[in-house]
């Protein structure tokens, strides 16, 4: 029982259990759910899938945990900034044309300037929150609303295709390499970004370039929340929240492999989420305690 | 006594510079697409008439934005109301009368479910809205994933229905007298702002509203009820959403699952640009239809144009929202130094 409570005490004890029902509820769903094989030289598998897939929510999870736990508020630009991102980082790539099957200009520069624009985003941001005060979800409201028009201004509406195998790379897996490049990315931003927590509170943007961010900076708060990180901003853990994106995506894939369409998985994540959001409030143990007790005085009047 | 003269200036500043803003762009349309019709009386009431649905999600959003909190489930709530209107008069052959009651029904209990999770599981209000966005944006999906298109005839004539005006009409070039008109859907919006109007500002529950976004600890001293009234604030923008959806579909007479996607933040970026402070306490629903009107300028300004491409509303919109944001904050800090 002493063990037991200990082991309940700790603060990613929430967030790795919500994980372990999530992969049980997942192979019940699917039986074939830890199924690895091996497809044209790479890993395949609907494990290898949300790892993959929950790169994008991690990477944004990790900078979403930041921003709130230093200033107590969620940043709900941040698809609207991956957005303009990948916008730049294609337009420039493909030279302001609409299919490339050649770079136009070079990938890397292409990718430093996507990267570049994101900061300025997160300048724009931060500036906003710290120099003027303003509260974060406000602040990052501005962006939220034209991003994704300046974005769509970037690319003319169109949807602009870089067409080289090279490029992909980032998105698929390097020749050779059997596990999913974005694995890497994402092992390598959560590294970096503990490694630079130490030292400072630094708000890091960044994007994959193959996706344009729709609904992902809900995800990426859900991912946080589901951490077992308090929006309320102050103590936080990142490892929490590299969970948490994983719980998410792992609802997802096992969504899709019980074959959900895409558009009515929502129903499904807003009940899960609730759920647990619910179950992490402290409010409800307190009310569940007052029942229990109220329930308890009457029996005990009962009684006499 | 005088510092709370000084602080009403400062909020009814910004409500000044908000109207002022409407009446200056508003003037700018009229120099400069005066030949394609700009300056007539029924453009003015286009204004109205197209945005009916967003000025009564704007009031229900400030009411909650007030309290503190924010909802940005309504752009999907809409989705869902105009879906299960389209799907249940259509497909389930439910009358115009009843379709319109059930749904409001269900956006009450929308709001309560949020409410009760907001105020007494204290979760933050982002979370659970947008739990609540996903859920009916995901419902509208389940219920039906075509487009569905109301041919229910009370349904239309309540769409159709033109109420002519007795002021402000023009004769045409063919002699004829063209009065100027409104669908009952504007009227519908105008009751609902005055009613939250005088809600807001007479009534136990609208002062409520405004001490608890103050300050929800001294509001729990002075013996106010803070959970129930903050139930109350989301189960009223609860039934507004759903209202305001009704007016929506009156204009779309069509169930979409892609339908009113971004509602929520032009309902935002209404509310903040008619003066309401996100941090609660702040708020006038008279602004937010300034706000609602300024957005509607802008969309005519497009149109009118004609070659711009529809992002520039966002885009403008966005730009305008940090102008107020910033304007907010200046303020803030000047009301700082002043209790210094």
């Amino acid at each position: 029982m002493e063990k037991i409570k200990k082991l309940t005490a700790q603060r990613l004890f929430m967030p790795i259990f919500c994980l372990v029902i999530m992969l049980i509820a997942a192979v019940i769903a699917s039986p074939d759910f830890f199924k690895i094989g091996v497809q044209n030289g790479v890993l395949y598998g609907r494990i290898i899938d949300v790892i993959n897939r929950g790169s994008e929510v991690v990477i944004l999870a990790v900078g979403m945990t930041l921003v709130v736990a230093a200033s107590a508020g969620t940043d709900i630009s941040v698809g609207a900034v991956m957005a303009v991102v990948a916008a730049v980082t294609c337009a420039f790539t493909a030279g302001g044309q609409q299919s490339v099957n050649e770079y136009i200009n070079s990938p890397i520069l292409g990718a430093l300037l996507g990267i570049l624009v994101g900061v300025l985003c997160g300048c724009f941001n931060g500036f906003l929150v710290a120099r003027l005060k303003i509260q974060p979800m406000v602040a990052t409201l501005i962006l939220f609303t034209a991003g994704r028009g300046i974005a769509q201004l970037l690319t003319n509406g169109q949807i602009t295709y870089v067409r080289v195998d090279s490029f992909k790379m980032l998105g698929a897996s390097i020749p050779g390499v059997p596990i999913p490049t974005a694995i890497f990315v994402t092992v390598l931003v959560v590294v970096l970004t503990a490694v630079l927590i130490k030292k400072t509170a630094l708000g890091i943007y960044s994007a994959d370039a193959n996706n344009i961010g729709l609904n992902l900076e809900l995800d990426a708060i859900l991912a946080v929340a589901l951490g077992g990180n308090s929006l309320a901003g102050g103590k936080f853990s990142l490892l929490g929240a590299v969970i948490g994106a994983y719980t998410i995506q792992t609802l997802t894939t096992t969504l899709y492999a019980v074959s959900v369409s895409s558009d009515q998985i929502p129903v499904y994540k807003a009940i899960v989420v609730i759920i647990i959001v619910s179950l992490q409030s402290p409010e409800l143990g307190r009310m569940i305690h007052r029942m229990k007790a109220k329930v308890s005085a009457s029996a005990g009047k009962g009684a006499a | 006594m005088k510092k709370e003269g000084r602080k009403l200036d400062g909020n009814s500043f910004l409500l000044v510079i908000t109207i002022a803003l409407f009446v200056i762009l508003y003037l700018v349309g009229i120099g400069m697409f005066k030949n394609q019709g700009f300056a007539k009386t029924q453009n003015f009431l286009n204004l109205f008439i197209s945005n009916a649905g967003l000025i009564v999600i704007a009031v229900g959003m400030t009411i909650v934005m007030i309290t503190g909190g924010i909802d940005i489930s309504v752009g999907s709530v809409v989705a869902m109301v105009c879906m299960i209107l389209a799907w249940t008069m259509e497909k389930a052959g439910w009358g115009a009368i009843q379709t319109s009651a059930f749904v409001l029904c269900i956006g009450l209990v929308f709001g309560l479910v949020q409410g009760w999770l907001v105020a007494y599981l204290k979760i933050q209000p982002f979370i659970v809205t947008l739990a609540g966005m996903f859920f009916a944006r995901g419902m509208t999906a389940v219920i039906s994933k075509e487009m569905i298109s109301i041919k229910n005839e009370t349904f239309l004539s309540w769409a159709q229905c033109k109420i002519y005006l007795p002021f402000g009409g023009y004769t045409n070039k063919k002699g004829m007298l063209i009065k100027p008109y409104i669908y009952p859907s504007v009227i519908i919006a105008i009751v609902v702002l005055i009613v939250i109007f005088i809600v807001l500002k007479y009534t136990k529950f609208g002062r409520s509203i405004y001490a608890i976004g103050g300050n929800e600890q001294s509001a729990l001293m002075m013996g106010l009820n803070v959970k129930r009234t903050k139930l109350k604030a989301y189960v009223l923008e609860g039934f507004l959403a759903s209202l305001g959806g009704l007016l929506f579909c009156l204009n779309t007479c069509s169930g979409f699952v892609e339908q009113a996607k971004g509602l929520e933040m032009d309902a935002i970026a209404s509310s903040v640009i008619g003066g309401t402070l996100l941090t609660g306490g702040v708020g006038n629903v008279i602004g937010s239809l300034f706000g609602v009107l300024i957005k509607g300028t802008i969309e005519a300004f497009i149109t009118f144009q004609g070659t711009l491409s529809s992002w520039w509303t966002r885009i403008t919109i966005a730009a305008m929202l940090c102008f107020f944001i910033i304007l907010q904050s200046i303020f803030a800090a000047a009301k700082e130094k002043r209790k210094k």
